[in-house]
């Protein structure tokens, strides 16, 4: 039958069936609408001569369809002949663009899960990162304010107050600032300390503070110096458990400012102390001092006495002792 | 990078996209099904689009309202239609991480006026394009179908859509000559429903009058009879009824329609300058569309022409490979686009 097409020769099955129908070649280019020489063409596969491959595949359907045939296997054998490699008909390629789309899907799947994995595991460092920050600040905080707490409990409230200005006592100021708090202590009717004597503070005298300071010159001195001296030291001695401490006695002749830090700069004594007194100081070496009237006052380091008389500069002395 | 590049061929039946390097990921109905809502707020929110929302076509209660946005090859209602293109391109944008923003071909019918293009193109921007080009019909068809458009000989295209059909002689790619004539399938089904009610009184609706044009229309006269039972309400006693349809009614109730088409495509011939009219007469005429699946439509062309008549491979699609190639190939083939 016409069916057995040939693979390479479309046009010798449609010369072929046309024969085998009876039909002369004029007869089929008139029912097509094509000139003799197409159809000539055709029945030949001279392809070259005809226009192109959308035209000539419907030349062949039209053609087929008159004769009878099925069009399909001719055209195929059309394209097979015409561009072999190009075969691919519609179905074909919708099935590839299918298992390209699904093959795509999963990859781009893949490749979401992976951003959101790497992602996710980013955020959870930093917030891992952050929350040892936040631990680490917190220990920091607490041990500042264990630190404030206890130089609190030895000095008494007034130190907050001057604790600003007590980082620059170099300036002059740092004499007259005791005097003040001790005016508002005074004011408080807290008698504490003494407020230094018009004859040992030359600055202080500028000040009202002098005026009055009287008032405040009470009577309870002599009971504080021994509660004091015991305070400091336990203390200390309660901070610097496992190494022995070092030991700084301080002989005031006359009244002072004194201001004494430990190694860790924490203050271990930051006051005005009265004349005629000892106060002993323990802690860790190196000993930062400042005293406010140097020439009224000697210290002793681990026993021995110090001379820092090069450090005086006029009534005020800063120096470090027990260096390391 | 993350949106691949689509072509769209929003067509009043059909609407189908191409995406690049994958083909047709897309052929759904043109139709919207909108659910109107309740209360103080009349909210409008879609119920449904594409197949699902073209099941519903008239069949609709109250609050739903099943709408065909598109209406003779253009916009007829904008919100709609741009809510429908975003819908599609949201289904075909398979990386649903990020907002698609793809470069857009679009076809539009050559008979659209301006105001026409610009809504597509609007609508189009307003469904996330990043890039509009639009490219006329019969231009995208004459791609689609393979024609030699760069080359200096004519090419004639007829292309039956569902709102329009659209005849284009194409040389040297361009447009010598184009007609848009508003009779296409939609108008077809008009026909055969207006031609039952009048020979038989009874009413269908434009479902069942797509289902009788698919099955047993005909364009010949001479083709052979089929026959096929429909079901409708009779006008006079309001009930249902039952009918059988042949071939040749449904030949004779589209006889308008037709006649219309050829004359278009005489039409064209006649425009055509010489030189190009050889060519086609020599080629012949390339149908495309879903026009083009109608029974024997070839046989009448050719007997009223008497050209050789071409139906293209799956003239359903055509068009929107068409879009599809001048996306992929805008360089090669220089500019078919649509400049405004």
């Amino acid at each position: 039958m016409t069916e057995e097409v040939d693979n390479k020769e479309p046009g010798l099955s449609l010369a072929r069936a046309r024969q085998e129908k009876g039909l002369a070649m004029d007869e089929v280019a008139t029912r097509l609408h094509l000139s003799a020489a197409q159809v000539q063409s055709l029945e030949e596969n001279d392809f070259e001569s005809l226009p192109e491959a959308t035209y000539v595949k419907g030349y062949i359907k039209n053609y087929a369809k008159l004769l009878g045939i099925d069009p399909a296997a001719l055209i195929a054998s059309y394209i097979e002949r015409v561009n072999p490699r190009k075969n691919d008909t519609i179905e074909t390629l919708a099935i590839n663009q299918q298992k390209l789309k699904s093959s795509d899907d999963t990859k781009v799947m893949y490749t979401i899960i992976g951003i959101v994995v790497l992602v996710i595991s980013i955020i959870g460092i930093w917030i891992g990162t952050q929350g040892y920050d936040e631990k680490n600040a917190g220990q920091k905080n607490t041990n500042v304010t264990t630190t404030e707490h206890t130089s609190d409990e030895l000095f008494g409230p007034q130190l907050e107050a001057q604790s600003d200005d007590g980082s620059e006592p170099e300036n002059i100021e740092g004499l007259d600032e005791p005097t003040d708090t001790l005016l508002q202590a005074a004011e408080q009717q807290e008698p504490q300390y003494p407020a230094a004597p018009e004859n040992t503070d030359p600055i202080s005298t500028a000040t009202p503070a002098t005026k009055i300071s009287p008032p405040a010159v009470e009577t309870n001195t002599k009971q504080e110096p021994a509660p004091e001296e015991i305070q400091v030291a336990k203390k200390t001695e309660g901070l610097v458990e496992n190494e022995r401490p070092d030991e700084i006695v301080l002989f005031f002749e006359e009244n002072s400012w004194a201001d004494i830090r430990d190694k860790n700069d924490k203050k271990l004594l930051y006051k005005t102390i009265d004349e005629g007194r000892v106060v002993t100081v323990k802690g860790k070496a190196p000993f930062k001092i400042f005293l406010g009237n140097a020439n009224g006052v000697k210290l002793s380091y681990n026993g021995r006495q110090v001379n820092f008389d090069k450090y005086k500069r006029g009534l005020i002395a800063r120096f470090t002792v027990g260096k390391r | 990078m993350f949106s691949s590049d689509l072509a769209i061929d929003l067509g009043t039946a059909n609407t189908l996209i191409w995406a690049r390097d994958k083909g047709i990921v897309l052929d759904e109905p043109s139709v919207v099904a909108i659910r109107q809502g309740h209360g103080s707020r009349q909210s409008r929110s879609i119920l449904a689009v594409g197949a699902a929302a073209k099941r519903m076509l008239g069949r609709t209660p109250g609050n739903i309202e099943a709408i065909r946005p598109m209406k003779e090859g253009v916009i007829a209602d904008f919100t709609v239609t741009g809510e429908m293109l975003k819908y599609f391109i949201r289904r075909v944008h398979e990386n649903r991480l990020f907002q698609p923003s793809p470069r857009i071909v679009i076809c539009v019918p050559c008979g659209s006026t301006q105001v026409e293009r610009r809504a597509i193109r609007e609508s189009a921007m307003a469904a996330g394009a990043r890039e509009v080009y639009l490219i006329e019909e019969p231009m995208a068809a004459a791609v689609g179908a393979e024609l030699p458009i760069e080359d200096p000989t004519g090419s004639m295209v007829l292309d039956i859509g569902g709102g329009t059909t659209e005849v284009g002689v194409i040389s040297l790619g361009g447009i010598v000559y184009s007609a848009s004539l508003r009779v296409a399938g939609d108008r077809m089904d008009e026909a055969i429903v207006g031609y039952v009610r009048r020979k038989y009184g009874l009413l269908i609706g434009e479902a069942t009058a797509e289902k009788i044009k698919k099955k047993i229309a005909t364009a010949s006269k001479d083709s052979d009879i089929k026959e096929m039972e429909i079901k409708g309400r009779h006008i006079a006693d309001g009930v249902p009824r039952s009918l059988m349809l042949n071939s040749k009614e449904i030949n004779e109730a589209l006889q308008e329609c037709l006649t219309a088409i050829v004359n278009a495509i005489k039409m064209a011939l006649e425009k055509t300058p010489p030189e190009l009219g050889a060519d086609i007469a020599e080629k012949g005429l390339v149908v495309t569309g879903g026009g083009a699946l109608l029974r024997d439509l070839d046989r009448l062309l050719a007997d009223q022409t008497s050209l050789p008549i071409i139906t293209t491979e799956d003239p359903l699609t055509c068009v929107v490979r068409g879009c599809g190639r001048a996306l992929e190939d805008a360089e090669k083939m220089g500019d078919v686009f649509l400049h405004e």
